[in-house]
């Protein structure tokens, strides 16, 4: 019986734990953030200890490097932990990903990994003027396309559009008229930009009649 | 003993699935997913078997059945020519994705994955009258600078069939419209005008 006592003890310091025999054993709660670019991201542990966490921008391979953190408050053995974001970075949105709640103690080692990615946005605005079958608008040649078509039970034309593909932060967008409708010419004003923050539904497509 | 649950397991897969079962000589399907096919003329063999023209989409499967515990080993014999060989006039266009394409098949394959690479052709950008600096266009996200001395921009290559929409982003000081700026390429390339007056 004693033996297999021993056994788990040193397993248990093997596996990197706090000494057993006793005491109480606190544990530091951290892990990684993934894809951090920008500044602002805050975490928290238990929805308190607000902990800053600053990007270490690029690796010589170009790749986003990780960050290694860690709360400065320990937890004891047996009580909760829950990582959490309080506040996003600038232009990312970030989520726990794996680990990031548990009782500490229970595994071996704490990683609570957190992914952020850049924001994106859709695309669209309003159309006027549209009374025919036929407008094919575009963003490019990755950035999908959009059909107008007409409802099946009021017979109108639709007058707002949002693409169905999203523009990540920072990334250019397009939105041309790839058909144009039967018997109409339609213009695009306000389509091309950089995303930054926000939706953009201010694009504005007007159609009329071919003379 | 253990054959038995495995045999009803693939009587039940073969319930799920959509095509019939009976036909050639086992009873477990052989097959997968296709990126990048949108033009017919994909040819695959298992074990060097029947020649089975793909149908232009994502999925497929070996109309010719396997049995149990059999090998499989898919082979693309021959690629869409919208697809691009790693020699010239080759027919790895489309390839089986290296570690899927063999095995053995207990139950029903659906894992094998084909991967075509498509052909690309240029999308030009003919810049008439005179321009300055600053000036910007775009294909969606894909954006290039436009320099005062450039007569020609070459917009990101696209494959046959892509839609696209050349747009202007940035013109300071200068008015600058894309003529006929949207189409879909064909297997040549395709150019559109950029037109500027600079004030």
């Amino acid at each position: 019986m004693k033996k297999s006592i021993l056994a788990l003890c040193a397993l248990t310091v093997a596996g990197g734990l706090s000494a057993c025999g006793g005491g109480t054993s606190s544990y530091t709660i951290g892990g990684v953030v993934a894809g951090l670019q920008y500044p602002g991201l805050v975490l928290q542990n238990n929805l308190a200890n607000d902990l800053p966490i600053t990007p270490l921008g690029r690796d010589a391979s170009g790749n986003i490097q990780n960050v290694t953190y860690s709360f400065p408050n320990e937890v004891d053995y047996g009580e909760p932990y829950s990582v959490s974001v309080k506040t996003n970075p600038q232009h990312q949105t970030c989520s726990t990903s794996s680990g990031t709640a548990d009782t500490a103690g229970r595994l071996s080692s704490i990683n609570a990994v957190i992914v952020c990615s850049l924001v994106v946005n859709t695309i669209g605005g309003t159309v006027r003027g549209l009374a025919a079958d036929g407008l094919v608008l575009t963003n490019g040649s990755a950035g999908g396309t959009f059909t107008f078509t007409k409802d099946a039970t009021s017979g109108a034309y639709p007058s707002t559009f949002t693409f169905i593909n999203g523009v990540t932060y920072g990334q250019t967008y397009g939105v041309t008229v790839l058909t144009q409708p039967t018997g109409q010419t339609c213009s695009v004003a306000g389509g091309v930009g950089t995303m930054d923050d926000n939706k953009v539904d201010t694009i504005v497509v007007t159609c009329v009649n071919n003379s | 003993m253990i054959r038995s649950p495995l045999r009803a397991g693939i009587a039940l897969a073969c319930a799920l699935s959509l095509s019939a079962c009976g036909g050639g000589d086992g009873d477990v399907f052989v097959g997968g997913t296709i990126s990048g096919y949108t033009k017919s003329g994909l040819v695959l063999t298992n074990n060097d078997g029947p020649r089975y023209e793909v149908p232009v989409g994502t999925t497929f499967v070996f109309p010719d059945l396997v049995e149990t515990d059999a090998t499989y080993n898919v082979k693309v014999v021959a690629s869409p020519d919208n697809t691009q060989p790693s020699t010239p006039g080759g027919t790895d266009g489309c390839k089986v994705v290296e570690g899927t394409g063999t095995g053995k098949a207990v139950f029903s394959i659906s894992s094998v994955q084909v991967v075509c690479t498509l052909k690309t052709f240029p999308l030009t950008v003919r810049v008439n009258g005179s321009h300055a600096a600053g000036l910007e266009i775009v294909n969606g996200s894909d954006r290039k600078a436009v320099a005062p001395t450039d007569t020609v921009v070459q917009m990101s290559q696209i494959p046959e069939g892509a839609v696209y929409g050349v747009a202007v982003l940035a013109a300071p000081g200068q008015t600058c419209t894309v003529a006929n700026g949207s189409g879909t390429m064909d297997n040549v390339g395709k150019t559109v005008d950029l037109n500027c007056t600079t004030p």
